[in-house]
Formats: structure tokens, C-alpha cells, sequence
């Protein structure tokens, strides 16, 4: 995938585990794995304002573009 | 209950190539010389020789159709218990059951076009025996027909719908 989904980083930053972000934001640690390893193929607002709350971060630093990395 | 309703329909499956079988076996049995006599001689009581024949033949097409009737009726239970099949296993919206429900359609069409045919065998029958023999087009098969075709589109959409869902975060 072109778009890197940086949440390793940004939860290892805020010292925040998976299933704790998981249960703050209301979504499945299954389906924040998906989101992690970018296996998702779309992502909903409202998961994004979710992530953002809680991370205190902004879109652009859990989503980021890398030039010729398409599959 | 969705069980329940697999059954019935197996059942019903089984039931339509029953009644097939027996309005082709009366049919085979016309042929038969003991019976053909015996069915003539009550015939021309009313009836010429000329329409008796007629009428015999015309009785032995008609039950003929029933064949590819009962195929088609077949095949449209075999479709809906596969439908009922995947409520079961909890995943109905699939592109699988759009195309089943297309089978439906064409199987339901299958039906009409027999039907013309037996009402043409029906009017001809009016005609030798002077009798109206009751046929009437039926309009709810062919929307019935127009409807699974509809209804198969919109299934294949919401089955790519649905898999456009999947792996949404």
C-alpha cells in the first residue's frame, strides 16, 4: 500500500497498548490490527476522528503517502 | 425455522417430480392398448373418431410439457434451498445467490413460454372438442420472471457493496 498507517509509532509515543486504544476509541482490537499491519482497505471518518482524539494526533500523522510502494 | 423451510421445499421438490411422473405415466398409459381402447370407446360416445384422435394427441403433448415444466421448477427449488442454505450459514448477501436468484428468473421464464405452448396445445383442443378448455395467459408469471431478474441486480450490488465494506476500519 502507497499509504503508510504510522499507529506502531504514534502508541509507542503516547506509551498507549493496542487493546487500550481499542477500548477508548470503541473498535474491535481485530479490526485495529487490520488498521496497523495496512491490510484495511478504507478507513472511516469517524475511526480517524476516533484515533485522533485519543492519539492527539492529526490525520496526517497516523496516514502518510510513500511514493512507489503500490502492489 | 430456516430449517423447517429447507425441508418443506425439499419436500415440495419432491412432490413436483411425483405429480410429473404421474401425469406422464397416465399419459405412457394412453398408449397402452387395453387403455387407449377403453379411453376411445368412452370418448366417441360424444366424440368423431377424427376428435378423439385429436384430442388424445393433444391430451399426450400437453403431459409432455410437464417434463421440462418440472425441470425448471426443479431447478428453481434447488436454487432457493441454496439461498436459504447461506441465511443458514449467516452470509446470504453474496454474488453466489444473485446468480441463483437469476436461475429463478430464467427458470420462471422457462415456465411462461411452456405455457404458451400449452395454451396454443389448450385453444387447439377448444377447437376439435367444441369445448373450452380453459387456458388464460398468466401475467403474474412473466412479473414474477421480470422480478427475479431485478432482484438478482440488486443482490449482485449489494453483494459488491458489501464486499467493498469489508476491510473497512
Amino acid at each position: 500500500m502507497p499509504v503508510k498507517v504510522n499507529l506502531d509509532e504514534l502508541l509507542y509515543q503516547r506509551r498507549m497498548t493496542l487493546t487500550e486504544l481499542a477500548e477508548r476509541v470503541d473498535i474491535t482490537i481485530a479490526n485495529l490490527s487490520i488498521l496497523k499491519t495496512g491490510k484495511a482497505k478504507a478507513v472511516r471518518f469517524s475511526t480517524l476522528e476516533a484515533i485522533c482524539r485519543e492519539l492527539e494526533c492529526q490525520p496526517g500523522d497516523l496516514l502518510q503517502y510513500q511514493e512507489g510502494e503500490s502492489e | 425455522m430456516l430449517q423447517r423451510i429447507v425441508t418443506l421445499l425439499k419436500v415440495l421438490n419432491w412432490l413436483n417430480w411425483v405429480v410429473a411422473f404421474l401425469f406422464v405415466s397416465c399419459s405412457v398409459a394412453t398408449l397402452i392398448p387395453p387403455f387407449e381402447n377403453g379411453l376411445t370407446a368412452l370418448m366417441q360416445k360424444k366424440l368423431s373418431a377424427d376428435q378423439t384422435t385429436e384430442i388424445l394427441q393433444i391430451g399426450r403433448m400437453i403431459d409432455l410439457l410437464l417434463i421440462p415444466t418440472a425441470y425448471a421448477v426443479h431447478r428453481i427449488f434447488l436454487a432457493i434451498i441454496a439461498i436459504v442454505k447461506t441465511a443458514i450459514a449467516g452470509d446470504p448477501f453474496i454474488t453466489d445467490n444473485a446468480h441463483r436468484l437469476r436461475i429463478v428468473g430464467w427458470a420462471l421464464l422457462a415456465i411462461q413460454i411452456i405455457d404458451l405452448f400449452s395454451g396454443l396445445l389448450m385453444m387447439r383442443l377448444s377447437e376439435v372438442s367444441g369445448e373450452y378448455a380453459g387456458w388464460s395467459p398468466a401475467v403474474t408469471g412473466w412479473l414474477a420472471a421480470l422480478l427475479m431478474f431485478v432482484l438478482a441486480r440488486i443482490f449482485e450490488h449489494g453483494a459488491r457493496m458489501r464486499d467493498d465494506l469489508e476491510g473497512t476500519v
